[in-house]
């Protein structure tokens, strides 16, 4: 599977299916500029979901309304773009007044054993990362809560 | 240009059924106004299906149509009375809005970031790749229009 192909179909399940059960995401931006870096896809929504009657005024009362993205990028085995990369989702998230966010990192290919080690470690509440190598499948979700949902999310290679 | 107008069905059909129902209403008040009794027959409720279809098709196409033009320079949009022509050029951010119930729309941004809209799936074309021609087309891209 190539990346733009997994790029859509995580950018449709996020949108229309099952990806709304983490926030009802609305908007999408492809090679957008944020700070200084271009992600592939940017992906914007809150956590109230809009729903239809009594769906909507439950969540309406019920949940609150915090803005969240999804950012995705490609092609960092050794993840020497994660650094500028947090920096500016950090700032994004700052102007924008996000309450969380997730960074999918997508890789036609394995990723090193360091790049490995250091997203299992991160235990970042407020950003989630998600490695997803094409080649063999294989997710490596940091271990915050939103790390491992987005884990689950990111399963999209059928 | 290309161009594409297609018939929107559902916003149609509502029309047509609120006006059917409307005017079904409104016979029926008028009727117990001063008869003291609602009269109805067959024959007033095919006048009522075609006056309604008749007024439906006018208020569908003054609210509800939508024709959307485009090439590699600009476009224009027509949704019931109002037109609207711009450049791609004239936008500089290109994003694909899920308005729910599984309806999108491709929004052009310009740099004080004021927004445009086109309703893609009332266009009936494939949102996504109406949003990536539209980023070719506002980079500047030269390309050749699929239809």
């Amino acid at each position: 599977m190539k990346i733009r192909e997994y790029l859509l179909r995580l950018e449709d399940d996020l949108m229309t299916g099952s990806g709304r059960w983490a926030a009802d995401f609305t908007e999408s931006f492809w090679e957008l500029l944020v700070g200084d870096d271009v992600f592939d896809m940017v992906i914007l929504g809150n956590t109230r979901p809009r729903g239809f009657l009594l769906s909507r005024f439950f969540a309406w009362i019920a949940l609150p309304n915090y803005r969240v993205a999804c950012f995705a990028y490609s092609d960092d085995p050794e993840l020497k773009r994660l650094s500028p990369s947090l920096k500016a989702i950090a700032e994004y998230r700052e102007k924008e007044e996000m309450a969380w966010a997730w960074l999918v990192i997508v890789n036609e290919g394995p990723f090193s054993k360091r790049a490995q080690a250091l997203v299992e470690r991160d235990d970042t509440k407020e950003i989630g990362i998600t490695l997803v190598d094409l080649a063999s499948q294989e997710i490596t979700a940091s271990k915050s809560y939103i790390g491992r949902r987005m884990a689950h999310i990111a399963k999209r290679f059928k | 240009m290309k161009t594409t107008a297609p018939l929107q069905i559902g916003n149609l059909l509502k029309t047509i059924t609120f006006l059917f129902f409307g005017l079904l209403i409104l016979w029926a008040l008028i009727n117990y106004l001063i008869l003291r009794e609602v009269y109805l027959h067959w024959l007033l409720l095919v006048f009522n299906l075609l006056l309604s279809v008749a007024l439906g098709w006018r208020l569908y196409k003054r609210n509800y149509h939508t024709a959307f033009s485009y090439d590699q320079d600009g476009f224009a949009i027509q949704q019931g009375g109002s037109r609207l022509s711009a450049c791609w050029r004239d936008y500089s951010r290109v994003s694909l809005i899920h308005l729910g119930h599984g309806e999108f729309a491709v929004r052009l941004y310009k740099d004080g970031g004021d927004f445009l809209q086109i309703p893609v799936s009332s266009l009936k074309l494939n949102p996504s790749e109406l949003r990536f021609q539209a980023m070719e087309f506002v980079k500047g891209q030269e390309r050749v229009v699929e239809t």
